[in-house]
């Protein structure tokens, strides 16, 4: 058994990489630390494991435990490096903190909207997922959870640098706000660069989200801050929510030039993309999301009418490593990888209802 | 993130390595001074290097203010200063810190001083907290057998800072005794396990519910 039946069952809930438009989703983490006790990075295991009892005792409080219906804890060490790289791809577990270490204890809502860390860089790291851009629901959900669980353990806290934890670039408020966004239309006019570099001044950083040789495989990045002292929570929220927001209406108005000005050409870039995945045999990730990414920008566009948000978000989520070997229940080599993706995009795909309705191309 | 070695006041982005006689000396410098010494013209990153290196070489010629060797040294001199650099209760040193940039535990904030704070005021939008605070109070603990483990475990930690300390002494009898009661308390401890292994989920809930109907009907 190479995934853990837990992880099986998060991993059968629909995805959140479906907002609306440009902006796919918002993830939130939170990172803080008892008061007390060494952090992770120096502790002893008899040291980290107090903290997991500690916390774990917390989380089954009453209060506490009414906001985490439906929640599930395994030890980290009882994850496979498949279940792992599974809780990466939905965005439930932070790339740096997969390593397996002392007492580290992971704890999971099963719709995966929210899971907990026990032991990862800090004592405990929050994160909680929603779909499209959604900031305040979010932070109210979290900071409820937060301020149940400091009702029972007193966390590390500093009157000048707020909440302390492991890195000090976290100090402060310890949140880090991330919104995954879908960029065709910038990358294509050229200008997603310079914008994304302009990002730095306000204090923010872009990342690739599925990097390939340096490149974001499928238009999609990660925009999130890079200060968590001196701005309050709701603040850097805000002005992020601003921002993103800003660079998905530049994103869109985009799109309607390039769709206005090159119709042939656009359509002509989503039927490629439909048919490469229709006709494939093996594909790999990289290529895979290439063609998705015409295949959303398509669907936001009207043209594959029948080929919801839902189902994009699911085939962006099916067609990663992971996933596919969770599907199959066994472990994949790449070219066996890039065969049951191929399967999977064909099944998907094969039906009238994701064609394209191009309408009269002849006109333009 | 450091400062630049010459103004000392701005954050440095444009490092420029030189090697002499296979030694490697860095310089770590802010765009305004790197603009004035003549390093760099305008934006760095569209500077070729090449360029920049022809320009360093030069500068180095005509500046006499401008000694790498110098600023150097002086980077060396600053490392020994912050070599004993080490905090006191959980005995992380600065070094380490610098390494792999986690600190130790919450007092290496305060034990760090001045040092911490400059790297926190340059990387951080402010360098005063403002937002969530914790609650005045904490509900006191009430579970005895969680508080009682977690006594038992930092009696562990000392028993076991005990133990080695005996062995460096080369007291053996002393050691032999605590090493029995390490393990008596791991015994103690083992008795509770954290998390109870589960091999397969439990019941799902929409199971429960199908009984529930089941029964109605």
């Amino acid at each position: 058994m190479i995934f853990h039946p837990r992880i099986r069952h998060v991993a059968a809930k629909g995805p959140v990489f479906i907002g609306q438009g440009p902006i796919l989703s918002t993830f939130l983490s939170l990172s803080r630390n008892i008061e007390g006790f060494q952090f992770p990075a120096t502790a002893s295991a008899n040291i980290l494991e107090s903290v997991a009892e500690l916390t774990l005792a917390a989380m089954h409080h009453e209060d506490v435990h009414s906001l985490l219906p439906s929640m599930f804890q395994i030890k980290h060490e009882l994850l496979t490096s498949s279940d792992r790289d599974l809780l990466v791809e939905r965005e439930l577990m932070d790339h740096s903190q997969t390593d397996i270490a002392a007492c580290r204890v992971f704890v999971c809502a099963e719709d995966g909207s929210t899971s907990i860390l026990l032991n990862g860089d800090d004592h405990i790291w929050l994160h909680m997922t929603a779909p499209g851009s959604a900031f305040r629901e979010t932070w109210d959900r979290m900071s409820t959870l937060e301020s149940a669980l400091a009702r029972h353990l007193r966390f590390a806290f500093h009157p000048r640098f707020g909440y302390l934890t492991g890195s000090p670039s976290l100090v402060g408020t310890g949140l880090k706000i991330t919104f995954l966004i879908h960029l065709p239309a910038l990358g294509l006019s050229g200008r997603r660069k310079r914008i994304l570099e302009r990002l730095e001044d306000a204090g923010l950083a872009a990342a690739p989200y599925f990097p390939v040789e340096g490149k974001a495989a499928g238009n999609l990045f990660l925009i999130s801050n890079r200060t968590t002292l001196g701005e309050r929570e709701e603040d850097l929220g805000l002005r992020m929510t601003e921002i993103v927001t800003a660079i998905s209406r530049e994103e869109e108005r985009t799109r309607a030039e390039l769709i206005n000005r090159q119709k042939l050409l656009f359509l002509n870039a989503c039927g490629r993309a439909y048919g490469l995945l229709r006709n494939t045999y093996l594909i790999p990730t990289s290529e895979a999301l290439d063609a998705l990414s015409i295949m959303k920008l398509g669907a936001d566009s009207g043209v594959f009418r029948h080929f919801t948000r839902q189902d994009w978000a699911e085939l962006l989520l099916e067609c990663q490593p992971a996933h596919l070997c969770c599907s199959m229940n066994m472990n994949l080599s790449p070219v066996e990888r890039g065969k049951y993706r191929a399967t999977r995009f064909r099944e998907r795909l094969n039906g009238p209802e994701a064609a394209p309705e191009t309408g009269d191309e002849t006109e333009t | 993130m450091m400062l630049c070695q010459i103004c000392k006041a701005n954050p440095a982005t444009i490092h420029i390595q030189e090697i002499v006689n296979g030694e490697t000396n860095t310089l770590h410098i802010c765009p305004e001074c790197a603009k004035k010494r003549n390093l760099v013209e305008g934006n760095a990153a569209n500077s070729h290097f090449h360029e920049m290196l022809e320009r360093l070489t030069q500068a180095i010629a005509n500046s006499a203010d401008l000694k790498l060797a110098e600023l150097f040294e002086q980077k060396q001199q600053e490392e020994e200063e912050t070599a004993d650099l080490q905090c006191g209760v959980c005995g992380t040193s600065w070094h380490a810190y610098k390494k792999n940039g986690k600190v130790g535990c919450a007092a290496c904030y305060e034990q760090f001083g001045q040092r911490i704070l400059e790297e926190i005021r340059l990387n951080q939008h402010g360098s005063v907290h403002s937002g969530k605070t914790p609650p005045e109070t904490v509900e006191q603990w009430h579970d005895p057998a969680v508080s009682e483990r977690i006594n038992l475990r930092r009696e562990l930690e000392r028993i076991r800072k005990g133990l080695d300390e005996s062995i460096r002494r080369e007291e053996f009898e002393q050691a032999a005794e605590l090493r029995d009661r390490i393990t008596a308390i791991e015994a103690e401890l083992k008795t509770a396990e954290l998390i109870p292994d589960e091999s397969a989920p439990e019941t799902p809930p929409k199971k429960t519910r199908a009984r529930g109907r089941r029964k109605s009907s």
